[in-house]
């Protein structure tokens, strides 16, 4: 081969190709030599004056864990908008069935959870869910063994129990929004001692006060009349009650509030008692989740037909009756009463027609 | 495989893998720096699922293969061009002699001069035998010649 010739092949870049050739070669076996190719390749960049100095390599091995500690960061993010996006879809979600379920059913989904976390008997009349939360240690019963049917009116004991967020009723169109009422009861005083302890708006502040008492003795008195006519004299409309009783009327006043008009009216025969006590609201948004305080781990509901769910607190000396109807809390207080007579009680409230 | 051992392999295979982009996305530094920035990467996103033991050489030329592919695939169009690749074309070199240099003699060993005749005389095929006859193996020969080249290149700037 002349100069010429060699020179002409050194002048282009032939032994890459070799180089190349090898490289391929190589890679095409089972188990290629990855030394030699290394070195191949190695040889290619210095042919070609492309190696990367040691400062460069250094440069570019931090630009690539800078990039990716960046990119991951960036990846939490969209996992943490993820998330986000997630739990508000459910956040959607609830709120659509809370929707729902107030339209078709009275039941508002938010207040059973929320009153989860307080203490004793609370009852979410916005929910109309009475929970109650003892200490995780003790097992909360469920009454198994009492409940009134929807479409009877009579007391009757059965196996049957409807827990509290099954109930086919809405017991109210008005929804009721935290504010806590305390029920409490002096079974020594005749007139029904308590009982708006209203945490914050409803603090009460009595402008008239009345109490009329009438004689005694009357037979059959229908429950109903008296409190239709007393509330009808104050000019609130309560729902009432159809229930005659030889009970006597003993008592009755009320209290005008700032958000509320309370009633308090006190049956009495011998040793048995009966405190009606009916809080009427005038705005739905200021009814309170009410308190009851108990003993006793296990409460009853049953369902009024035309009232909706009532729920039963059945205490040693006395049993607690609790509904509410459009923006009026009704109480009921039983002392020496048998739980079905006080099961008939209830089932006695109805919707007083408005005129 | 913690994220300490990944930087240490970054920092032992960063040029090897490098190079090996470099000559196969036809000598093209930044293609190279991209895909070898795409590899370690990868190394970095998987290096949880990688195990010390696992032979972590050959997996990164497996994946080097697989950030070749995509490479190519994302910039066909882009790609160099034929026109542009002086491999391809067998053009010569923008820093390559002029064809009107011929004597090698002036600037070369016998030695040298006796390996670049062999090493032009023979076939691609036969460069093995070539090797062996000098001695060497095939890549001590690319290395030989391509020192010449740069001998001859020296020379050349120096007149």
């Amino acid at each position: 081969m002349k100069n010429n010739d060699i020179i002409n092949n050194l002048m282009d870049d032939n032994i890459i190709d070799d180089i190349q050739a090898d490289i391929n070669a190589e890679l095409e076996k089972s188990e290629p030599d990855y030394d030699k190719i290394a070195e191949l390749t190695a040889l290619i960049t210095e042919i070609k004056g492309d190696s990367l100095s040691d400062e460069k390599i250094t440069e570019n091995i931090s630009r690539i864990t800078e990039e990716y500690d960046s990119q991951n960061k960036r990846s939490k993010i969209r996992i943490l908008y993820r998330w986000i996006s997630a739990l508000s879809a459910c956040l959607v979600l609830v709120l659509a069935l809370n929707a729902y379920t107030m339209v078709s059913f009275g039941e508002n989904l938010f207040r059973t959870v929320v009153e989860m976390t307080q203490s004793g008997f609370s009852i979410d009349f916005s929910g109309n869910t009475p929970i109650t939360t003892e200490p995780p240690t003790s097992s909360v019963t469920i009454p198994t063994t009492t409940f009134i049917s929807a479409n009877t009116t009579t007391a009757t004991s059965t196996d049957i129990f409807i827990p509290p967020t099954i109930m086919t009723q809405p017991a109210t169109t008005g929804a009721a929004i935290a504010i806590t009422t305390a029920i409490t009861y002096s079974p020594s005083t005749t007139v029904v001692s308590p009982l708006t302890t209203c945490s914050s708006v409803a603090t009460t502040s009595a402008v008239q006060t009345t109490t009329v008492e009438f004689p005694g003795g009357a037979e059959n008195n229908n429950l109903g009349n008296i409190i239709s006519e007393k509330c009808s004299e104050i000019g609130i409309t309560t729902c009432s009650i159809d229930y005659f009783t030889d009970m006597e009327f003993k008592d009755f006043s009320y209290e005008e509030n700032e958000v509320s008009t309370d009633c308090y009216f006190t049956f009495m025969n011998n040793d048995r008692q009966l405190d009606i006590i009916i809080e009427q609201y005038n705005n739905a948004e200021d009814i309170p989740t009410t308190l009851i305080p108990s003993n006793q781990k296990n409460y009853y509901v049953i369902s009024n037909d035309t009232i909706g769910e009532i729920f039963l607190f059945d205490e040693d000396t006395h049993i607690t009756a609790v509904f509410i109807y459009e923006n009026t809390i009704y109480t009921t207080i039983g002392h020496n009463f048998a739980f079905s007579d006080m099961e008939e009680i209830m089932q006695a409230y109805y919707p007083e027609r408005k005129n | 495989m913690d994220r300490k051992s990944c930087e240490q392999i970054m920092q032992k295979y960063y040029r090897e893998l490098y190079n090996y982009f470099f000559a196969k996305l036809k000598y093209n530094k930044q293609s190279a720096e991209d895909c070898t920035q795409e590899l370690f990467m990868i190394l970095l996103k998987k290096h949880e699922n990688l195990d010390e033991n696992d032979n972590i050489r050959i997996w990164l030329y497996r994946t080097a293969d697989n950030v070749i592919k995509a490479y190519r695939r994302k910039n066909q169009n882009s790609d160099i061009s034929l026109e542009d690749s002086v491999e391809a074309m067998n053009k010569p070199a923008p820093d390559s002699f002029s064809q009107d240099e011929t004597d090698l003699s002036k600037w070369l060993t016998p030695e040298e001069t006796e390996i670049v005749r062999l090493y032009y005389n023979t076939d691609y095929g036969d460069r093995k035998a070539t090797a062996k006859k000098l001695g060497i193996t095939v890549t001590a020969l690319y290395q030989r010649i391509n020192k010449i080249k740069q001998k001859i290149k020296n020379n050349r700037k120096r007149e």
